[in-house]
């Protein structure tokens, strides 16, 4: 099990933070968190749960499927592709 | 158009419970618009619902001064909630009333803060998303969640907190200290009391809240108390806001 965290503070806006807890390149675990709003809330949860037993290449396009059924308010969700990016040196 | 207003205090979880309760109810369509001024006693802390406890509050140091703290149904970052030196304020309303916007939303509610400290002869301004600065400094934070129709805006009026705890209790990420160019907390945060060069007073304070919102949301208020549903729902709730499962949820 590999654990990776990265943490962006977007300009202008909020604190992101991305944990991860990766085996044999699938997502075991993942939690984005910060002091970000969100709308609605629970969507974010459905995100990080639908990104868990996913292969680490598939999330970006994952993540691309909230972008319209998730208002964030403090950053936006190329913010988080952005980190995970990073996170996972892709 | 009239609004309900109540005014109360007590615990962290109680007022969590209330402020949940009511936007359950209100979106139900069982109680009217409601602005509720409220101090938390005993003093304690709230962070927000992204966040991760062990990032966003000092455990160790509440530990060990027995404080409350607990997880909010609301984003943004964690609160030091000073019973002596803290006001809280959450306005349930029609997202109709006040914008579907949702940073136009803010905006609108936050101006209650701006006018209720300019109710005391100082200078305030909103600062996008969710803050309130006097000279340059952060006074006032707010928070909103929202559901179909209704929305919940909870936010904080510091008149006297004792900033000394308040930079005990909260961790900011040095990425986040660094983005506001400063080394500390507390060169980022001030008080009625520091700016004003006395305390103004629990009271004093009250009223100007009641003032500014009144004149940012236009509208006139009818002091009411909270009515035995939200009450029961609330006793409810007061179970999840003290469980170990949603403080420590992420």
């Amino acid at each position: 099990m590999v654990y990776r965290s990265g943490l962006k503070r977007v300009e202008g806006g909020k604190t992101l933070k991305i944990d991860l807890e990766i085996e044999s390149g699938i997502i075991k675990d993942i939690i984005i968190s910060g002091d970000f709003f969100a709308y609605p809330m629970e969507a974010v949860e459905e995100l990080e749960n639908m990104l868990k037993g996913v292969n680490v290449s598939d999330a970006i396009d994952i993540i691309n499927c909230f972008r319209d059924r998730i208002v964030f308010i403090g950053l936006t969700i190329d913010d988080i592709i952005d980190l995970l990016r990073k996170i996972l040196l892709l | 158009m009239i609004w309900r207003l109540v005014i109360g205090e007590g615990s962290i979880y109680w007022n969590m419970a209330v402020d949940e309760a009511m936007l359950v109810l209100h979106e139900k369509g069982l109680i009217p618009n409601t602005l509720r001024i409220y101090t938390m006693k005993p003093s304690g802390v709230t962070f927000g619902y992204f966040q991760r406890v062990y990032d966003a509050i000092n455990l160790e140091f509440l530990r060990s001064r027995n404080m409350n703290y607990t997880r909010r149904i609301t984003g943004g970052g964690a609160v030091y909630h000073d019973m002596d030196g803290e006001i809280t304020y959450s306005v349930v309303a029609r997202i109709d009333n006040i914008s579907w916007d949702i940073l136009e939303s803010y905006k609108i509610i936050c101006q209650g803060i701006v006018y209720a400290i300019e109710e005391f002869g100082l200078k305030a301004e909103y600062k996008p998303i969710n803050d309130v600065l006097v000279n340059g400094k952060k006074i006032s934070g707010s928070a909103q969640a929202r559901k179909k129709h209704s929305l919940l805006q909870h936010g904080t009026l510091m008149y006297d907190t004792d900033l000394n705890t308040l930079s005990n209790v909260i961790k900011i990420p040095k990425e986040k200290m660094l983005a506001h160019g400063i080394k500390s907390i507390r060169e980022r945060v001030t008080t009625l009391s520091l700016e004003l060069g006395y305390n103004p007073g629990y009271r004093r304070v009250v009223s100007a809240l009641i003032n500014g919102f009144k004149k940012a949301l236009n509208i006139e208020f009818e002091r009411g108390e909270l009515t035995p549903m939200e009450i029961m729902y609330a006793r409810k709730l007061v179970k999840k806001y003290r469980s170990k499962e949603w403080i420590f949820k992420r």
